[in-house]
């Protein structure tokens, strides 16, 4: 039986998950809209590997509930060929051939299209031949890319599978989901570290820190609530007066300050009467700012995190 | 919104296919060397004693007993990860890999039958004999069925016994792992050495008939058997994945 899907959707319903002393997810609770490119952002042991593997029933977590299209993903015949969790180095056969890998793996996924699985393996420059323990780490990371694409799963997540990838390749992996997601629509969750190269595929984005969900929302608004303010040091510290300042950099007279929330009827003339200029801040620049564990406190709690 | 998707071949079908390719050629891969191990040390023991009135094929039992059960061990390392990732529930991975470890323990046990077999032929056409000096119930007077029930019965609780000792390790590390050893593999060593009643002089219950002593091990066995099997069905059930790869 065969049913035409958007994508997916999920919710966490204060979720925690602990490894032993470690708490990877920390009552979280989320929502992703079914057919989005949602980008899951956090730094190094904020708990976005952990979130995959919650929604791909790769572990249970230790309380609360986890939905993907409203039912829990654990042992369940019906949701589990429908999500895709791709981790950095690819879960594959490492010692049968890349030919071998896709004839198993596509027998697995309901939409798995042979079609867009050649085109990558030739866009990538994969032999079918060489087995994943013998390929470089970018060549694997590819072949994850090409996993991942080809089974066209509702949910499918994307966790870091860009790495050791280089820069060509990490566009035409770019272009290669946006033109397929553009035809087969399903819901895509993209964990990245390159924010910079990934925010322009991105409709919402998910911000962990410390295994806390900081941030969800759609990219645009959080785009249009970053303001970066810059003028003399007076004018400006005037103008951010009672906003949410997540970052000041001073040169000499001149500071650059930058705030969080949108700019209300009425800020606009008054920076410039105040010559201060309004700028946008990229979204590299806002996640720096509203993960920087000075701000957010608890770097020491920080230090101790493990790979999550 | 709960919506479907397109249907699929049957997970289990799916995943058994590939675990029996595997093993399949890693089984072709033991055979030629167990039959150019036995056909070799056959001729040097002929060369040295003018005949040889032993079976030398049967002693591949212990390797054909411990080379798949190694086999099992791996299966779950290599497999059970791909298999949930690729979109397969941990059932479907545990029937495919009883039904395929099943299935090669029988078959296992069906190869090892038929070499002796030919080899006790080959001898009684050279006019040499074909004791057996293995600890096994059947001797070389037992029928074929006899010899292949018993092997049968030891190949399966071997692969069992390897899936036991995989999923243990996967689920409870190497620590646990090693610790639990007597646990499961024990059963099998209870299994391999319990023939050897038929060496000894034993009162009750082992005073019995050859089929009597078959029975029993078999009986042993099947218990065994079924017990690994549900025990590696609730701890794969329950594992979770590492971290990461």
């Amino acid at each position: 039986m065969t049913a035409t899907t958007t994508g997916w959707g999920v919710e966490l319903h204060g979720v925690t998950q602990r490894y032993g002393d470690v708490v990877a997810l920390d009552d979280v609770a989320l929502t992703v809209r079914p057919g989005t490119i949602t980008g899951l952002l956090g730094r190094n042991g904020s708990g976005k590997s952990t979130l995959g593997s919650l929604l791909a029933a790769f572990r249970r977590p230790t309380a609360g509930r986890v939905l993907v299209d409203g039912e829990d993903p654990w042992e369940n015949e019906r949701v589990a060929p429908g999500v895709c969790f791709v981790r950095e180095s690819g879960d594959v056969l490492d010692d049968y051939s890349l030919k071998d890998n896709v004839a198993y793996l596509s027998g697995a996924r309901p939409h798995f299209s042979h079609e867009l699985a050649g085109e990558l393996l030739e866009l990538f420059e994969l032999d079918l031949k060489r087995k994943p323990s013998k390929l470089s780490r970018g060549k694997k990371s590819a072949f994850g890319i090409v996993v991942g694409l080809a089974s066209r799963a509702p949910l499918t997540i994307l966790d870091e599978v860009h790495l050791g990838l280089d820069a060509p390749s990490r566009y035409a992996f770019y272009d290669a989901l946006l033109a397929d997601y553009a035809e087969h629509p399903r819901t895509v969750v993209l964990s990245s570290h390159l924010i910079d190269e990934v925010e322009r595929l991105l409709e919402d984005v998910v911000v962990l820190d410390r295994g806390r969900v900081l941030i969800a929302q759609d990219a645009e608004s959080l785009r249009a609530e970053g303001v970066s303010v810059t003028g003399p040091t007076a004018a400006v510290a005037d103008f951010v007066a009672g906003r949410d300042v997540l970052a000041t950099q001073r040169l000499g007279g001149t500071t650059q300050t930058t705030v969080r929330g949108a700019l209300v009827e009425g800020d606009a003339r008054r920076a410039r009467e105040a010559g201060l200029e309004l700028g946008p801040v990229p979204l590299q620049d806002l996640f720096v700012h509203l993960t920087d564990p000075v701000r957010t406190g608890g770097a020491a709690a920080h230090a101790q995190g493990v790979d999550r | 919104m709960t919506t479907t998707v397109a249907a699929r071949p049957s997970p289990t079908a799916h995943t058994a296919r590939r675990l029996g390719a595997a093993l399949a050629t890693m089984a072709w891969i033991f055979w030629a060397i167990a039959v150019v191990a036995a056909v070799t040390a056959t001729l040097v023991a002929w060369r040295v004693a003018g005949s040889v009135d032993v079976s030398i094929m049967v002693y591949a039992r212990q390797a054909a007993t411990w080379f798949p059960f190694s086999l099992g061990i791996m299966l779950v390392a290599a497999y059970l990860r791909v298999h949930i990732a690729s979109g397969m529930t941990r059932r479907t991975f545990v029937r495919a890999a009883l039904l395929v470890e099943v299935a090669a323990g029988v078959g296992y046990a069906a190869v090892f039958t038929a070499l002796v077999l030919l080899e006790r032929a080959v001898h009684d056409a050279l006019g040499w004999g074909a004791v057996i000096t293995e600890v096994q119930l059947a001797d070389e007077y037992a029928s074929a069925g006899a010899m292949l029930l018993e092997m049968s019965v030891t190949c399966v609780v071997a692969n069992l016994s390897g899936l036991l000792v995989g999923a243990v390790y996967q689920r409870f590390g190497a620590w646990a792992g090693t610790l639990t050893l007597p646990l499961t593999v024990g059963p099998l060593v209870l299994l391999l050495y319990i023939p050897g009643v038929r060496f000894v002089d034993l009162p009750g219950v082992w005073t019995t008939t050859a089929a009597g002593h078959l029975a029993l091990a078999v009986g042993v066995g099947v218990v065994l058997a079924a017990v690994m099997a549900a025990v590696f069905a609730a701890l794969v059930r329950r594992l979770q994945l590492a971290p990461a790869p």
